[in-house]
């Protein structure tokens, strides 16, 4: 159960991502960095053309943005978690 | 002599093992925020900075051998602080996505979509991803300090999250289907609303006009 957890999460961020989970951690974070920006430009430009995702509010995109603050906070406030 | 040829060989050993952290773990979690939230976010930044202030400090000679222990275990609480604070933001991000989902789609019917069976899916799928990300916050302030063991729980309701997304995706086109049904249904509205007022405002001035001529013969 752990394993496939473990393979289906490390798939999730191969897609997402868009490289092998070997390079991600191998290569410099620099990198990885830059091929991010290149393919969201990319991604950005074929979601607005893209007849099949004509549905509001494209979720492919990014839509949250954090700051700063408290991590902790931020998320047990929006998930409505209390002590 | 320079300090790092000095660092005892279980120094090293636990230096090497944070790294394969950062390596294996840490920079994959960063990777996928990066692709999908935004690029190095200030709160990472922060951990991060903290995590290689405490292993700076192991090159910092004549201390003894537990101090330099003591700040790499330190070091590793950042990492895995920094790990967590990434599946967090990916999480706030998908919640983010399906409340802009909701609130784009308030205006428009969606049990027509996929002869109803949509809506309830989605709610079912939502709660399910909800309740994941509660139970994984929940098991982190169980298991620490060995806060590690809660990776496994945020990998879980992030793998939820993204079958609600996936969900929506799948279902682009009947959405699109929807939001046109319910274009035509405003439209159809406005017309029927406007032929009301026109009729009402002639039935309005016959009346007025029939009743004044009324009053005319009458009085």
């Amino acid at each position: 159960m752990r394993n496939m957890i473990a393979d289906r999460f490390d798939q999730l961020i191969e897609r997402v991502v868009g490289l092998p989970l070997e390079k991600i951690q191998e290569q410099p974070a620099e990198q990885t960095d830059q091929f991010i920006e290149k393919k969201n430009a990319a991604s950005l430009h074929l979601d607005t053309s893209s007849r099949y995702i004509q549905f509001r509010g494209n979720p492919l995109l990014s839509y949250g943005r954090i700051v700063g603050g408290n991590i902790n906070e931020m998320f047990d406030r929006k998930f409505g978690i209390t002590e | 002599m320079a300090v790092g040829s000095v660092l005892s060989a279980q120094v090293q050993q636990s230096l090497c093992e944070l790294y394969q952290k950062y390596n294996t773990v840490f920079k994959p979690a960063l990777a996928i925020v990066e692709s999908t939230v935004q690029k190095f976010p200030a709160p990472v930044l922060n951990e991060i900075r903290a995590v290689n202030d405490h292993v700076a400090r192991c090159f910092v000679a004549g201390k003894a051998e537990a101090d330099y222990l003591s700040e790499i275990r330190k070091a590793n609480g950042h990492l895995i602080r920094v790990t967590l604070d990434c599946y967090k933001i990916m999480l706030m991000c998908y919640y983010d996505q399906v409340e802009s989902f909701r609130k784009a789609y308030c205006d428009v019917n969606l049990s027509l979509v996929s002869d109803g069976q949509f809506l309830p899916e989605l709610t079912r799928l939502n709660g399910v991803a909800v309740d994941k990300a509660v139970e994984a916050r929940r098991n982190e302030s169980d298991a620490f300090p060995e806060k590690e063991q809660a990776y496994a729980t945020y990998k879980i309701a992030i793998l939820a999250y993204e079958d609600v997304l996936k969900y929506i995706k799948e279902h682009a086109e009947g959405l699109a289907n929807a939001e046109q049904h319910a274009k035509r249904r405003t439209r159809e509205e406005n017309r029927r609303n406007w032929k009301f007022a026109v009729i009402s405002a002639i039935l309005g001035t016959f009346f007025g006009w029939l009743v004044s001529e009324i009053s005319y013969f009458l009085f």
